[in-house]
């Protein structure tokens, strides 16, 4: 049995505190997670720690053998969307139209260094869509491999390829059109041939 | 370039500008964690001793719903409610002596209250003639009732066409029936009344 499914079934058999090896073992992909999609520190701790409790409610559902890295990420991805949907309502109909931009609340997210290219293309990255948003962050940023991004987002793997592409389609244009100053140099613009 | 080459060289760009980006420090979670997992396990969320007033408050409702349901009238009334049912009902008064005004005749209970179901040859055998009914829509039920000694008519369902009207008793009537229905009975010395009850 892998180290994971060792933990997971002892954490099933009542030892919670075997559940602190996954903890410690995930916290930084799943903060890291959850921080990309809300893009503000305090509320992506929340997500996170909100996602692993979660997750041990529901880890007699988990299939033994199975990674368990995608299969917590969906629960925490999804608690982030769940999160700036909430904002977004809360934000009022302009918080609807443009998702995120800057984090809502003034946080440690500004503690830390973040440079203005990386700002930009985050910034860029959150007009797409949340589909395209997650998919782009889960293969360019967490660099999890194709299955398990199809595991995370609950989509069959031969599909995760052309959603990849079509994401960074998007992600193109938005760059060409509004931070063209972000494109590769290397790299024309313009439309597909 | 081709769109694979040039998706190709935009995913390397994406790679190389991730791998750059800067993130908070990721704050140790493990402790606040494990606690909130040892208060699960000594508190699951449905605890013992809640789940079993949890059921018996889903039977007590359930058994409220099946009593209601069980009623003619509030099962009617619900139908109604829903748009289930489309009826119509039509009431055939007593002829008022000629100085008397008529005045609004009170709501009768619900027939299935008051009789039984009978098919509508039964009913015309009883009251000595054929009701007139619109053109085209048959009644779904037909009730004879014992209504202050009122002949009362209506169809239900052809479950329930074969029983006898002989055990009710029922105002004579000696008038058929034609176009001038209501007319004709409210003069034959009898009051009657004809519900039609339409399924939609």
């Amino acid at each position: 049995m892998d180290p994971d499914g060792a933990v997971i079934q002892a954490v099933r058999n009542g030892d919670a505190e075997a559940y602190a090896a996954l903890v410690e073992r995930y916290q930084p992909v799943a903060f890291r997670t959850a921080y990309l999609v809300v893009r503000d520190a305090a509320t992506a701790e929340d997500v996170t720690q909100d996602g692993f409790i979660r997750a041990y409610r529901q880890l007699s559902r988990f299939q033994l053998g199975q990674p368990f890295r995608p299969w917590l990420l969906r629960i925490v991805t999804n608690l982030a969307l769940n999160e700036v949907r909430a904002r977004g309502r809360r934000r009022g109909l302009l918080g609807r139209l443009r998702p995120i931009e800057e984090p809502s609340i003034p946080g440690p997210a500004r503690a830390f260094e973040q440079s203005e290219r990386q700002r930009t293309l985050l910034t860029a990255i959150a007009r797409l869509r949340h589909d395209d948003q997650v998919v782009l962050y889960l293969r360019h940023f967490l660099d999890l491999p194709e299955s398990e991004i199809a595991t995370t987002i609950d989509q069959q793997p031969g599909t995760v390829k052309s959603r990849l592409s079509r994401a960074r389609t998007r992600l193109r244009a938005v760059i060409e059109q509004d931070f063209p100053s972000l494109a590769p140099t290397d790299l024309e613009s313009g439309g597909d041939q | 370039m081709t769109n694979e080459r040039r998706d190709d060289r935009w995913a390397q760009w994406l790679d190389t500008e991730a791998a750059a980006a800067a993130y908070p420090t990721t704050p140790d979670l493990a402790s606040r964690v494990v606690a909130a997992a040892r208060i699960e396990r000594r508190a699951p969320r449905f605890a013992i001793g809640r789940a079993p007033r949890l059921a018996a408050a889903t039977v007590v409702a359930l058994v409220m719903l099946a009593a209601t349901i069980a009623v003619p009238p509030a099962r009617t009334a619900i139908g109604e409610f829903f748009g289930l049912v489309q009826g119509e009902r039509i009431e055939v008064l007593p002829t008022p002596p000629p100085d008397v005004t008529p005045t609004a005749f009170p709501a009768p209970p619900p027939l299935e209250n008051l009789g039984s179901p009978y098919s509508l040859e039964a009913i015309a055998a009883v009251v000595g003639f054929a009701p007139a009914l619109p053109a085209g829509e048959l009644p779904r039920a037909v009730f004879l009732v014992d209504y202050d000694g009122v002949a009362f008519s209506s169809r239900r369902s052809r479950a329930h066409q074969a029983a006898s009207a002989s055990r009710f008793p029922v105002g004579s009537c000696s008038q058929p029936a034609d176009s001038a229905f209501v007319r004709a009975l409210s003069t034959c010395g009898a009051t009657l009344a004809l519900m039609r009850r339409f399924a939609r």
